[in-house]
């Protein structure tokens, strides 16, 4: 009788150490997930942003063809429930939703969850004809708040990033009433000057006098082609890097394309800095390689 | 079982539980430091030396790896980011793996965290003579800068 009542007890105990095992573990990825959630990194298995190449100009979004003549145009609002700068960016967002209702522009929301964050936009006054999660764009948006002007196709014509200023505001409200106005109009860095596009380049430049730098970290550079002879630098290791990698003889061309107009300023102030001719390029006209072939800048 | 038995079992569950919560909750705070910033705190800085195969081959070139640093300021691991040879990157992780950090202090809300950031080294030939340049180094004293610790020659 004593001898089971001990099998009994042993049997109890397993159970109980069993059953605190599995609470701890199924605790342990509860949080994990959690975590991962609110750090904003996808669970393994999931499409991640990091599979995607940046939004440039020239490229195209995965959005429906809106167009019913080549002339139609849309703006994708990309927001972000932990972004400050799009609380801030509300009354613009506000105006612009108003504007396109009023010119028959198409508006698509961008979430990161459409589902759970399309009351978080309504709160910002942004509305959309359509809604998107961020990784139905097929591209990978550089930050928020990003507006970006994409044609009929959906190739991506215009982008605005980060907290409007009073100037870009005029602009925007500008280019939702006229958008086949802004295709051709050049982005200036902060210090005033345009920045050069490709047939610029081409125009002025032969490809043995220039080297483009392309500022992406390594796995988004991946792919990325010119018909120039190129050098991928990340931003952070530019100041280390310029003065042993990049031939001074050379004019470096910054590819802004991809990065927001004040980091191409850094960039071009931090070569201007270390005696380099460097100019910005804002549409490279740069594509998609199938393997990845790096370039050469020397 | 005694009663008291079945209390310390639960209870351990429960101790178990709230340690993997706040394993789970701290295990990913990974603080992103500029390079300079988190070079200008190591206190001890061996460097790579340069690989004989890359020294018969006449070769140089730049490796460049991600390190993570512990709260206590020892190096958790050495990521390879590009690298122009494999034995260059070798003597790198050998040489950085050995670097030391400062700690951070037990009373800081982030004494948890781990920091991590870029290290760049270029292995250069000048006049056949092998050097390994310690590139954040080389940037914070252009400018001015001062770092806690000397480079020590030769990581092995």
């Amino acid at each position: 009788m004593v001898r089971w009542q001990s099998v009994r007890r042993t049997v109890a105990e397993l159970a109980l150490v069993v059953a605190s095992t599995a609470l701890m573990v199924a605790g342990y990825y509860t949080i994990s997930a959690l975590v991962h959630r609110r750090a904003g990194v996808e669970p393994v298995g999931a499409q991640r942003l990091t599979d995607f190449a940046p939004i440039s100009i020239g490229r195209r979004v995965t959005l429906p063809v809106f167009g019913r003549s080549p002339d139609t145009y849309a703006f994708v609002l990309v927001l972000s429930p932990d972004c400050p700068h799009c609380v801030a960016a509300a009354p613009l967002l506000r105006a612009l939703t108003e504007q396109a209702a009023r010119q028959g522009v198409r508006i698509v929301l961008a979430l990161p969850d459409k589902a759970k964050d399309k009351a978080y936009a309504a709160t910002l006054g942004a509305r959309g004809t359509s809604t998107v999660d961020w990784v139905e764009l097929g591209l990978k948006p550089l930050g928020t708040p990003m507006i970006i002007l994409v044609d009929a196709g959906g190739t991506v014509v215009k982008y605005w990033l980060g907290e409007p200023s009073s100037a870009t505001q005029h602009e925007l409200i500008n280019a939702v009433a006229h958008p086949s106005d802004v295709a051709n109009y050049p982005r200036r860095l902060a210090s005033g000057q345009p920045m050069f596009t490709e047939s610029d380049l081409r125009a002025t430049s032969g490809p043995d006098s220039i080297t483009i730098v392309n500022l992406l970290e390594r796995p988004q550079f991946k792919g990325t082609r010119y018909d120039y002879p190129a050098v991928n630098i990340p931003l952070d290791e530019l100041r280390f890097r310029s003065l042993q990698e990049l031939n001074p003889a050379k004019t470096q061309v910054i590819d802004c394309t991809v990065v927001a107009t004040m980091v191409c300023d850094n960039a071009v102030k931090e070569l201007r800095m270390k005696g380099f001719r460097a100019v910005a390029m804002d549409n490279s006209g740069s594509g998609e390689c199938p393997d990845s072939a790096k370039n050469d800048g020397q | 079982m005694s009663c008291s038995g079945l209390q310390v079992i639960g209870l351990c569950a429960l101790l178990n539980l709230f340690s993997s919560l706040s394993s789970a909750a701290q295990g990913d705070a990974l603080a992103r430091y500029p390079p300079e910033t988190l070079r200008k705190e190591a206190t001890t800085v061996v460097l790579p030396m340069y690989p004989r195969s890359m020294l018969s081959l006449n070769k140089g070139g730049l490796v460049v790896v991600s390190v993570i640093v512990a709260p206590d300021g020892h190096v958790q691991s050495v990521q390879d980011l590009d690298s122009c040879d494999a034995a260059a990157l070798d003597s790198v992780r050998s040489a950085v793996s050995r670097w030391q950090f400062t700690a951070i202090p037990r009373t800081s809300p982030f004494r948890d965290a781990r920091r991590t950031t870029k290290l760049l080294f270029l292995f250069r030939l000048t006049d056949g003579r092998p050097t390994v340049v310690d590139l954040v180094a080389a940037e914070i004293e252009s400018r001015g800068g001062k770092l806690t610790a000397a480079s020590l020659e030769g990581g092995h």
